[in-house]
Protein backbone atom coordinates (compact mmCIF):
# COMPACT_ATOMS: atom_id res chain seq x y z
CA UNK A 1 0.00 0.00 0.00
CA UNK A 2 3.07 1.88 0.62
CA UNK A 3 3.84 2.09 -3.35
CA UNK A 4 0.14 3.29 -4.12
CA UNK A 5 0.59 5.97 -2.09
CA UNK A 6 3.79 7.27 -3.28
CA UNK A 7 2.33 7.44 -7.11
CA UNK A 8 -0.58 9.41 -5.91
CA UNK A 9 1.74 11.59 -4.54
CA UNK A 10 3.24 12.55 -7.67
CA UNK A 11 6.43 10.60 -7.59
CA UNK A 12 7.83 8.94 -10.69
CA UNK A 13 7.67 5.26 -10.91
CA UNK A 14 9.70 2.97 -13.24
CA UNK A 15 6.98 2.63 -15.91
CA UNK A 16 6.48 6.13 -16.60
CA UNK A 17 10.15 6.70 -16.87
CA UNK A 18 10.41 3.59 -19.80
CA UNK A 19 7.11 5.06 -21.47
CA UNK A 20 8.59 8.29 -21.57
CA UNK A 21 12.48 7.00 -22.49
CA UNK A 22 10.55 5.13 -25.47
CA UNK A 23 8.93 7.94 -26.83
CA UNK A 24 11.98 9.56 -26.79
CA UNK A 25 13.76 6.68 -28.52
CA UNK A 26 10.91 6.36 -31.11
CA UNK A 27 11.15 9.97 -31.82
CA UNK A 28 15.21 10.41 -32.59
CA UNK A 29 14.82 7.02 -34.34
CA UNK A 30 12.29 8.57 -36.91
CA UNK A 31 13.67 11.96 -36.82
CA UNK A 32 17.10 9.98 -37.90
CA UNK A 33 15.29 8.32 -40.91
CA UNK A 34 13.97 11.03 -41.88
CA UNK A 35 17.48 12.86 -42.36
CA UNK A 36 18.20 12.47 -45.87
CA UNK A 37 15.37 14.52 -46.77
CA UNK A 38 17.14 17.18 -45.60
CA UNK A 39 19.60 16.64 -47.93
CA UNK A 40 17.60 16.75 -50.65
CA UNK A 41 16.08 20.36 -49.57
CA UNK A 42 18.50 22.27 -51.93
CA UNK A 43 16.68 20.37 -55.30
CA UNK A 44 14.11 19.36 -54.45
CA UNK A 45 12.09 22.46 -53.68
CA UNK A 46 8.31 23.43 -53.87
CA UNK A 47 8.75 25.41 -57.21
CA UNK A 48 10.03 21.88 -58.86
CA UNK A 49 7.36 19.79 -57.51
CA UNK A 50 4.76 22.38 -58.05
CA UNK A 51 5.78 22.87 -61.91
CA UNK A 52 4.45 21.40 -64.81
CA UNK A 53 5.36 19.00 -67.54
CA UNK A 54 8.11 20.93 -70.09
CA UNK A 55 5.37 20.90 -73.01
CA UNK A 56 2.60 21.87 -70.97
CA UNK A 57 5.01 25.39 -69.79
CA UNK A 58 3.79 28.95 -71.13
CA UNK A 59 6.57 31.32 -71.94
CA UNK A 60 6.18 33.09 -68.71
CA UNK A 61 6.64 29.89 -66.91
CA UNK A 62 10.12 28.83 -68.87
CA UNK A 63 10.90 32.79 -68.26
CA UNK A 64 10.45 32.16 -64.64
CA UNK A 65 11.80 28.78 -64.33
CA UNK A 66 15.12 29.66 -65.82
CA UNK A 67 15.77 32.44 -64.01
CA UNK A 68 14.81 30.63 -60.73
CA UNK A 69 17.21 27.70 -62.22
CA UNK A 70 20.07 30.76 -62.58
CA UNK A 71 19.55 31.71 -59.32
CA UNK A 72 19.84 28.13 -57.44
CA UNK A 73 23.40 27.52 -60.00
CA UNK A 74 24.39 31.18 -58.86
CA UNK A 75 23.56 30.04 -55.06
CA UNK A 76 24.66 26.14 -55.02
CA UNK A 77 27.41 26.29 -57.58
CA UNK A 78 28.85 30.27 -57.35
CA UNK A 79 28.18 30.22 -61.42
CA UNK A 80 26.72 32.75 -63.32
CA UNK A 81 25.26 30.59 -66.08
CA UNK A 82 22.44 31.24 -69.16
CA UNK A 83 19.88 28.66 -69.46
CA UNK A 84 17.64 28.66 -72.82
CA UNK A 85 15.68 25.91 -74.80
CA UNK A 86 16.15 26.76 -78.49
CA UNK A 87 13.47 25.24 -80.75
CA UNK A 88 14.16 23.01 -83.46
CA UNK A 89 14.25 24.00 -86.94
CA UNK A 90 12.43 22.70 -89.96
CA UNK A 91 13.74 20.04 -92.31
CA UNK A 92 16.49 19.05 -89.66
CA UNK A 93 17.43 15.58 -88.52
CA UNK A 94 20.64 15.67 -86.43
CA UNK A 95 22.73 12.61 -87.01
CA UNK A 96 26.15 11.35 -86.21
CA UNK A 97 28.74 8.65 -87.20
CA UNK A 98 31.60 7.73 -86.57
CA UNK A 99 34.62 6.50 -88.26
CA UNK A 100 36.15 3.48 -86.49
CA UNK A 101 39.32 2.91 -88.93
CA UNK A 102 41.02 6.35 -87.54
CA UNK A 103 39.35 6.02 -83.36
CA UNK A 104 42.58 6.27 -81.16
CA UNK A 105 40.76 5.49 -78.19
CA UNK A 106 42.38 8.51 -76.77
CA UNK A 107 39.29 9.19 -74.88
CA UNK A 108 39.06 12.98 -75.59
CA UNK A 109 35.65 13.45 -76.66
CA UNK A 110 34.64 11.71 -73.51
CA UNK A 111 36.44 14.14 -71.80
CA UNK A 112 34.92 16.86 -73.85
CA UNK A 113 31.28 15.86 -72.92
CA UNK A 114 32.16 16.05 -69.03
CA UNK A 115 32.81 19.68 -69.06
CA UNK A 116 30.94 20.92 -71.92
CA UNK A 117 27.61 18.72 -70.06
CA UNK A 118 28.61 19.71 -66.20
CA UNK A 119 29.05 16.19 -65.20
CA UNK A 120 29.66 14.96 -61.87
CA UNK A 121 33.55 15.74 -61.43
CA UNK A 122 34.06 13.04 -58.50
CA UNK A 123 32.63 10.15 -61.12
CA UNK A 124 34.53 12.06 -64.14
CA UNK A 125 30.79 11.15 -65.64
CA UNK A 126 30.43 11.09 -69.24
CA UNK A 127 27.57 10.42 -71.77
CA UNK A 128 30.17 8.45 -74.14
CA UNK A 129 32.23 5.50 -73.18
CA UNK A 130 34.79 4.01 -75.58
CA UNK A 131 35.43 0.15 -75.48
CA UNK A 132 38.54 -1.18 -75.95
CA UNK A 133 38.10 -4.83 -78.33
CA UNK A 134 40.21 -7.18 -80.03
CA UNK A 135 40.23 -6.43 -83.69
CA UNK A 136 38.12 -8.92 -85.62
CA UNK A 137 35.47 -8.83 -82.80
CA UNK A 138 32.30 -7.11 -82.30
CA UNK A 139 31.99 -8.23 -78.61
CA UNK A 140 30.93 -5.72 -76.51
CA UNK A 141 31.11 -8.17 -73.08
CA UNK A 142 35.16 -9.50 -73.94
CA UNK A 143 35.73 -5.06 -74.41
CA UNK A 144 36.67 -2.95 -71.52
CA UNK A 145 35.91 0.76 -70.95
CA UNK A 146 38.45 0.89 -68.01
CA UNK A 147 41.93 0.32 -69.97
CA UNK A 148 44.49 3.02 -69.14
CA UNK A 149 47.89 2.64 -71.61
CA UNK A 150 49.06 4.38 -74.11
CA UNK A 151 46.67 3.85 -77.35
CA UNK A 152 45.80 2.26 -79.81
CA UNK A 153 47.34 -0.61 -78.27
CA UNK A 154 48.60 -3.49 -80.38
CA UNK A 155 45.83 -5.43 -82.00
CA UNK A 156 42.97 -3.42 -80.41
CA UNK A 157 40.44 -1.22 -81.88
CA UNK A 158 38.25 1.22 -80.09
CA UNK A 159 34.36 2.11 -80.09
CA UNK A 160 32.74 5.09 -78.44
CA UNK A 161 29.23 4.36 -77.54
CA UNK A 162 27.04 6.91 -76.76
CA UNK A 163 23.47 7.99 -76.91
CA UNK A 164 22.01 6.87 -80.20
CA UNK A 165 18.84 8.70 -80.43
CA UNK A 166 16.49 5.97 -82.00
CA UNK A 167 14.39 6.46 -84.32
CA UNK A 168 12.14 3.93 -82.03
CA UNK A 169 13.44 4.46 -78.58
CA UNK A 170 12.85 2.05 -76.09
CA UNK A 171 13.51 4.34 -73.69
CA UNK A 172 10.88 6.31 -74.39
CA UNK A 173 8.36 3.49 -74.47
CA UNK A 174 9.27 2.65 -70.61
CA UNK A 175 8.76 5.76 -69.26
CA UNK A 176 5.95 5.93 -66.57
CA UNK A 177 5.38 9.91 -66.42
CA UNK A 178 6.67 10.72 -69.44
CA UNK A 179 9.93 12.57 -68.73
CA UNK A 180 11.56 11.68 -71.59
CA UNK A 181 10.60 12.14 -75.77
CA UNK A 182 12.17 12.56 -78.68
CA UNK A 183 12.37 15.83 -80.36
CA UNK A 184 11.51 16.60 -83.89
CA UNK A 185 15.12 17.35 -84.72
CA UNK A 186 16.28 13.83 -83.88
CA UNK A 187 17.61 13.84 -80.48
CA UNK A 188 15.94 11.97 -76.93
CA UNK A 189 15.63 14.50 -74.09
CA UNK A 190 14.65 14.24 -70.30
CA UNK A 191 12.60 16.85 -68.22
CA UNK A 192 15.17 16.54 -65.41
CA UNK A 193 12.43 18.55 -63.14
CA UNK A 194 9.68 16.25 -64.46
CA UNK A 195 11.90 12.62 -63.91
CA UNK A 196 10.86 10.92 -60.71
CA UNK A 197 14.40 9.05 -60.71
CA UNK A 198 13.00 5.65 -61.56
CA UNK A 199 15.61 3.87 -63.93
CA UNK A 200 13.17 2.14 -65.94
CA UNK A 201 14.82 3.87 -69.01
CA UNK A 202 18.10 2.74 -67.95
CA UNK A 203 17.41 -0.73 -68.13
CA UNK A 204 15.18 -0.34 -71.34
CA UNK A 205 18.40 1.20 -73.36
CA UNK A 206 20.21 -1.11 -75.26
CA UNK A 207 23.37 1.18 -75.47
CA UNK A 208 23.52 1.94 -71.51
CA UNK A 209 23.20 5.69 -72.74
CA UNK A 210 21.66 6.59 -69.59
CA UNK A 211 22.85 7.67 -66.24
CA UNK A 212 21.31 8.20 -63.20
CA UNK A 213 22.76 10.94 -60.90
CA UNK A 214 23.35 9.41 -57.02
CA UNK A 215 24.86 12.23 -55.96
CA UNK A 216 24.40 15.81 -56.25
CA UNK A 217 26.68 16.93 -58.77
CA UNK A 218 30.42 18.54 -57.51
CA UNK A 219 31.52 20.91 -60.30
CA UNK A 220 34.24 23.66 -59.20
CA UNK A 221 32.31 27.28 -60.22
CA UNK A 222 35.30 28.35 -61.99
CA UNK A 223 34.11 24.78 -64.12
CA UNK A 224 30.93 24.88 -64.62
CA UNK A 225 29.78 25.31 -68.55
CA UNK A 226 27.85 28.50 -68.71
CA UNK A 227 25.99 28.23 -71.99
CA UNK A 228 23.21 25.75 -71.04
CA UNK A 229 19.99 24.19 -72.14
CA UNK A 230 17.09 23.15 -70.12
CA UNK A 231 16.64 20.23 -71.89
CA UNK A 232 20.53 19.45 -72.46
CA UNK A 233 23.58 20.24 -70.16
CA UNK A 234 21.94 22.43 -67.23
CA UNK A 235 23.41 21.09 -63.85
CA UNK A 236 20.80 18.07 -63.14
CA UNK A 237 19.53 17.68 -59.55
CA UNK A 238 19.88 14.52 -56.96
CA UNK A 239 18.27 11.43 -58.07
CA UNK A 240 17.01 11.78 -61.86
CA UNK A 241 18.12 10.00 -64.98
CA UNK A 242 20.27 12.23 -67.91
CA UNK A 243 21.22 11.57 -71.37
CA UNK A 244 23.21 12.70 -74.27
CA UNK A 245 21.36 15.21 -76.31
CA UNK A 246 23.64 16.13 -79.09
CA UNK A 247 24.79 18.94 -77.02
CA UNK A 248 21.49 19.82 -78.01
CA UNK A 249 22.50 23.71 -76.78
CA UNK A 250 25.30 23.61 -79.25
CA UNK A 251 23.37 22.33 -82.24
CA UNK A 252 20.27 24.14 -82.33
CA UNK A 253 22.80 26.70 -82.51
CA UNK A 254 24.07 25.41 -85.54
CA UNK A 255 27.20 24.60 -84.01
CA UNK A 256 28.81 21.64 -84.18
CA UNK A 257 29.04 18.97 -80.38
CA UNK A 258 31.74 19.20 -78.11
CA UNK A 259 33.21 15.59 -78.56
CA UNK A 260 33.23 16.21 -82.09
CA UNK A 261 35.70 19.03 -82.10
CA UNK A 262 37.80 17.50 -79.52
CA UNK A 263 38.17 14.45 -81.27
CA UNK A 264 42.06 14.59 -82.71
CA UNK A 265 41.19 12.01 -85.15
CA UNK A 266 38.82 13.55 -87.01
CA UNK A 267 36.85 10.15 -86.89
CA UNK A 268 33.57 12.32 -85.77
CA UNK A 269 31.01 13.42 -88.46
CA UNK A 270 27.87 14.93 -87.85
CA UNK A 271 24.67 16.81 -90.02
CA UNK A 272 21.75 16.98 -91.39
CA UNK A 273 19.91 13.72 -92.11
CA UNK A 274 17.42 15.26 -94.28
CA UNK A 275 19.73 16.86 -96.46
CA UNK A 276 21.55 14.86 -99.12
CA UNK A 277 24.20 16.81 -99.45
CA UNK A 278 25.34 16.56 -95.77
CA UNK A 279 28.56 15.24 -94.95
CA UNK A 280 26.77 12.49 -92.60
CA UNK A 281 24.51 11.47 -95.62
CA UNK A 282 27.54 10.90 -97.86
CA UNK A 283 29.00 8.29 -95.45
CA UNK A 284 25.39 6.60 -95.43
CA UNK A 285 25.38 6.43 -99.52
CA UNK A 286 29.52 5.55 -100.31
CA UNK A 287 30.91 3.77 -96.57
CA UNK A 288 30.37 0.50 -95.38
CA UNK A 289 28.40 1.38 -92.45
CA UNK A 290 26.27 -0.79 -89.79
CA UNK A 291 24.59 0.34 -86.64
CA UNK A 292 25.12 -1.65 -82.96
CA UNK A 293 22.74 -4.04 -82.00
CA UNK A 294 20.39 -3.91 -85.29
CA UNK A 295 18.05 -7.17 -84.36
CA UNK A 296 17.25 -4.45 -81.21
CA UNK A 297 14.97 -2.78 -83.88
CA UNK A 298 15.70 0.62 -82.14
CA UNK A 299 16.90 2.40 -85.93
CA UNK A 300 19.59 4.67 -84.10
CA UNK A 301 21.03 7.79 -85.98
CA UNK A 302 24.64 6.68 -84.89
CA UNK A 303 26.07 4.99 -87.78
CA UNK A 304 29.50 3.68 -87.31
CA UNK A 305 31.96 3.11 -90.84
CA UNK A 306 35.55 2.03 -91.87
CA UNK A 307 37.22 4.48 -93.60
CA UNK A 308 37.98 2.35 -97.04
CA UNK B 1 -5.06 -19.52 -116.65
CA UNK B 2 -1.88 -17.03 -117.11
CA UNK B 3 -4.74 -14.52 -115.60
CA UNK B 4 -6.20 -16.86 -112.99
CA UNK B 5 -2.10 -16.82 -111.99
CA UNK B 6 -1.58 -13.29 -112.41
CA UNK B 7 -4.58 -12.60 -109.85
CA UNK B 8 -3.22 -15.04 -106.74
CA UNK B 9 0.20 -13.40 -107.72
CA UNK B 10 -0.75 -9.91 -107.28
CA UNK B 11 -2.46 -10.00 -103.47
CA UNK B 12 0.74 -11.95 -102.51
CA UNK B 13 3.48 -9.58 -103.81
CA UNK B 14 1.04 -6.70 -102.08
CA UNK B 15 1.30 -8.70 -99.23
CA UNK B 16 5.06 -9.22 -99.06
CA UNK B 17 5.96 -5.39 -99.73
CA UNK B 18 4.18 -4.15 -97.30
CA UNK B 19 5.68 -6.82 -95.02
CA UNK B 20 9.09 -5.27 -96.75
CA UNK B 21 7.86 -1.69 -95.43
CA UNK B 22 6.15 -2.09 -92.03
CA UNK B 23 7.76 -0.95 -89.26
CA UNK B 24 9.61 -2.95 -86.56
CA UNK B 25 12.61 -5.21 -86.34
CA UNK B 26 14.09 -5.94 -89.72
CA UNK B 27 13.70 -2.02 -90.80
CA UNK B 28 16.49 -1.07 -92.66
CA UNK B 29 16.89 2.64 -93.98
CA UNK B 30 18.37 3.28 -97.63
CA UNK B 31 20.37 6.19 -98.32
CA UNK B 32 20.99 7.02 -101.92
CA UNK B 33 23.55 9.47 -103.22
CA UNK B 34 22.88 13.26 -103.68
CA UNK B 35 21.90 14.74 -107.10
CA UNK B 36 22.55 17.53 -108.11
CA UNK B 37 25.47 20.82 -107.34
CA UNK B 38 25.47 20.99 -103.87
CA UNK B 39 23.40 24.38 -102.24
CA UNK B 40 25.32 27.37 -101.48
CA UNK B 41 25.15 28.34 -97.92
CA UNK B 42 25.56 31.49 -96.43
CA UNK B 43 28.99 30.42 -94.90
CA UNK B 44 31.73 28.67 -96.26
CA UNK B 45 34.39 25.94 -94.64
CA UNK B 46 37.45 27.46 -94.07
CA UNK B 47 40.77 25.04 -94.23
CA UNK B 48 43.66 26.08 -91.86
CA UNK B 49 46.42 27.81 -93.98
CA UNK B 50 49.79 26.72 -94.11
CA UNK B 51 52.24 29.75 -93.38
CA UNK B 52 52.47 32.31 -95.12
CA UNK B 53 55.26 31.81 -97.47
CA UNK B 54 57.58 28.57 -97.61
CA UNK B 55 60.02 28.33 -95.34
CA UNK B 56 61.22 26.97 -91.58
CA UNK B 57 61.00 28.05 -88.30
CA UNK B 58 64.43 29.02 -86.38
CA UNK B 59 65.16 29.51 -83.25
CA UNK B 60 65.83 32.81 -83.15
CA UNK B 61 62.64 35.21 -81.59
CA UNK B 62 61.58 38.12 -83.20
CA UNK B 63 60.67 41.61 -81.62
CA UNK B 64 56.77 39.91 -81.56
CA UNK B 65 58.36 37.24 -78.74
CA UNK B 66 57.59 34.71 -81.60
CA UNK B 67 60.01 32.22 -83.74
CA UNK B 68 61.26 34.29 -86.92
CA UNK B 69 60.36 31.96 -90.24
CA UNK B 70 62.38 32.38 -93.22
CA UNK B 71 62.18 31.52 -96.36
CA UNK B 72 63.38 28.51 -98.10
CA UNK B 73 64.83 30.96 -100.73
CA UNK B 74 67.09 32.67 -97.99
CA UNK B 75 69.55 29.91 -98.17
CA UNK B 76 68.72 27.37 -100.88
CA UNK B 77 69.20 30.35 -103.29
CA UNK B 78 72.26 32.23 -101.55
CA UNK B 79 74.39 29.99 -99.78
CA UNK B 80 76.44 27.70 -101.79
CA UNK B 81 77.06 25.57 -99.07
CA UNK B 82 72.89 24.97 -98.22
CA UNK B 83 72.40 24.23 -101.80
CA UNK B 84 75.32 21.80 -102.05
CA UNK B 85 73.48 19.80 -98.73
CA UNK B 86 69.91 20.18 -100.45
CA UNK B 87 71.57 17.80 -103.36
CA UNK B 88 72.15 15.54 -100.77
CA UNK B 89 69.38 12.74 -99.00
CA UNK B 90 68.99 12.94 -96.64
CA UNK B 91 70.58 16.68 -95.53
CA UNK B 92 73.71 16.54 -93.15
CA UNK B 93 74.49 20.11 -92.38
CA UNK B 94 70.37 21.15 -92.35
CA UNK B 95 66.93 19.90 -91.26
CA UNK B 96 68.79 17.66 -88.99
CA UNK B 97 65.67 17.36 -87.39
CA UNK B 98 63.68 16.39 -90.15
CA UNK B 99 64.06 12.42 -89.87
CA UNK B 100 61.63 10.90 -93.41
CA UNK B 101 59.09 8.00 -92.43
CA UNK B 102 57.11 8.20 -95.34
CA UNK B 103 56.50 5.52 -97.82
CA UNK B 104 59.73 3.84 -99.49
CA UNK B 105 62.43 5.01 -101.28
CA UNK B 106 61.63 8.69 -101.61
CA UNK B 107 64.04 11.73 -100.33
CA UNK B 108 63.43 15.48 -100.58
CA UNK B 109 63.15 16.07 -104.01
CA UNK B 110 59.56 13.32 -104.25
CA UNK B 111 57.54 16.44 -102.76
CA UNK B 112 59.98 19.66 -102.86
CA UNK B 113 60.54 21.32 -106.45
CA UNK B 114 64.63 22.42 -106.53
CA UNK B 115 66.03 24.83 -106.81
CA UNK B 116 64.74 27.02 -104.40
CA UNK B 117 62.44 24.62 -102.87
CA UNK B 118 59.67 27.16 -102.65
CA UNK B 119 56.97 24.73 -104.48
CA UNK B 120 56.32 21.52 -104.52
CA UNK B 121 57.02 18.80 -106.88
CA UNK B 122 54.48 16.72 -108.46
CA UNK B 123 54.69 12.72 -109.57
CA UNK B 124 55.51 14.10 -113.62
CA UNK B 125 57.47 16.50 -112.40
CA UNK B 126 55.37 19.38 -112.78
CA UNK B 127 55.76 22.19 -109.93
CA UNK B 128 52.75 23.00 -107.69
CA UNK B 129 52.80 26.35 -105.96
CA UNK B 130 53.05 26.37 -101.87
CA UNK B 131 49.53 27.12 -100.99
CA UNK B 132 47.84 24.27 -103.16
CA UNK B 133 49.82 21.71 -100.94
CA UNK B 134 47.21 19.26 -100.61
CA UNK B 135 46.84 18.30 -103.97
CA UNK B 136 50.53 17.35 -103.82
CA UNK B 137 48.85 15.00 -100.49
CA UNK B 138 46.16 14.01 -102.74
CA UNK B 139 48.12 12.38 -105.70
CA UNK B 140 48.88 9.18 -103.33
CA UNK B 141 46.26 9.62 -100.91
CA UNK B 142 43.34 10.21 -103.07
CA UNK B 143 40.55 8.30 -100.84
CA UNK B 144 41.56 10.79 -98.32
CA UNK B 145 40.98 13.57 -99.89
CA UNK B 146 38.08 12.62 -102.06
CA UNK B 147 36.75 12.11 -98.57
CA UNK B 148 38.21 15.33 -97.20
CA UNK B 149 36.47 17.03 -99.76
CA UNK B 150 33.03 15.55 -98.70
CA UNK B 151 33.83 16.59 -94.70
CA UNK B 152 34.25 13.39 -93.88
CA UNK B 153 37.91 13.25 -93.21
CA UNK B 154 39.88 15.17 -90.55
CA UNK B 155 38.85 17.63 -87.44
CA UNK B 156 36.88 20.28 -87.68
CA UNK B 157 35.10 22.77 -85.43
CA UNK B 158 32.74 25.82 -85.92
CA UNK B 159 29.50 25.00 -87.64
CA UNK B 160 27.47 21.84 -88.68
CA UNK B 161 25.10 24.21 -90.78
CA UNK B 162 26.52 26.37 -92.98
CA UNK B 163 23.81 28.70 -93.20
CA UNK B 164 24.42 29.89 -89.66
CA UNK B 165 27.95 29.97 -89.01
CA UNK B 166 31.40 28.70 -91.02
CA UNK B 167 33.38 25.74 -90.47
CA UNK B 168 37.25 25.47 -90.07
CA UNK B 169 39.03 22.18 -91.25
CA UNK B 170 42.21 20.90 -90.76
CA UNK B 171 44.66 20.68 -93.33
CA UNK B 172 46.30 17.54 -93.64
CA UNK B 173 49.69 18.63 -92.12
CA UNK B 174 47.69 19.81 -89.17
CA UNK B 175 47.73 16.25 -87.92
CA UNK B 176 49.80 13.96 -90.29
CA UNK B 177 53.59 15.52 -89.84
CA UNK B 178 54.22 15.29 -93.40
CA UNK B 179 58.10 14.07 -93.21
CA UNK B 180 56.32 11.17 -90.52
CA UNK B 181 52.86 10.94 -91.19
CA UNK B 182 51.84 7.76 -88.72
CA UNK B 183 49.77 9.00 -85.59
CA UNK B 184 51.90 8.64 -82.59
CA UNK B 185 50.51 6.44 -79.68
CA UNK B 186 48.66 8.69 -77.12
CA UNK B 187 48.06 8.40 -73.15
CA UNK B 188 44.27 8.57 -72.83
CA UNK B 189 42.65 10.84 -71.01
CA UNK B 190 41.51 9.70 -67.35
CA UNK B 191 38.76 7.22 -67.40
CA UNK B 192 35.68 7.01 -65.67
CA UNK B 193 34.87 6.17 -62.02
CA UNK B 194 32.14 3.78 -61.96
CA UNK B 195 30.15 3.27 -58.79
CA UNK B 196 30.42 -0.54 -58.49
CA UNK B 197 33.23 -1.33 -60.06
CA UNK B 198 35.79 1.16 -58.19
CA UNK B 199 33.80 1.93 -55.19
CA UNK B 200 32.54 5.52 -54.00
Amino acid sequence: MADKHDNEAGGVNRRTLLKAAGVAACGVAFARALSPLSAFSSTLDKERLLQQHYKELTDEDKARIFKLLEQRALRDYGARVKISDAQPQDGVEMAYALNLTNCLGCRQCADACHKENNHDRRSRNSYIRVFEMDQGSLDLASGTTRYDHPVPAEGKFYMPVQCHQCKKPQCVNVCPVKATWKEADGPVVIDHNWCIGCRYCEAACPYHARRFNWHRPEIPADEVNPDQGYLSNRIRPQSVMEKCTFCLHRTRAGKLPACLEACPAGARVFGNLADPHSPVRSVLAEKRVFVLKEEQGTVPRFFYFFAE
Amino acid sequence: MEIKNAMVALPLVILFASCGQGGGHGEREKWTKAKGPAPTYKYSERVHSLGEFPGVTTNNRGIDGKPQRIRCSTCHKLLPEARADGEASPPKKFHLGVKLAHGKDHNCRTCHAPPDFESFRLSGGKTLPYPRLMELCGQCHSGQLADFRKGIHGGMAGHWDLNRGPRDRNHCVDCHDPHRPAIPRVRPAPRPRYRFLDGK
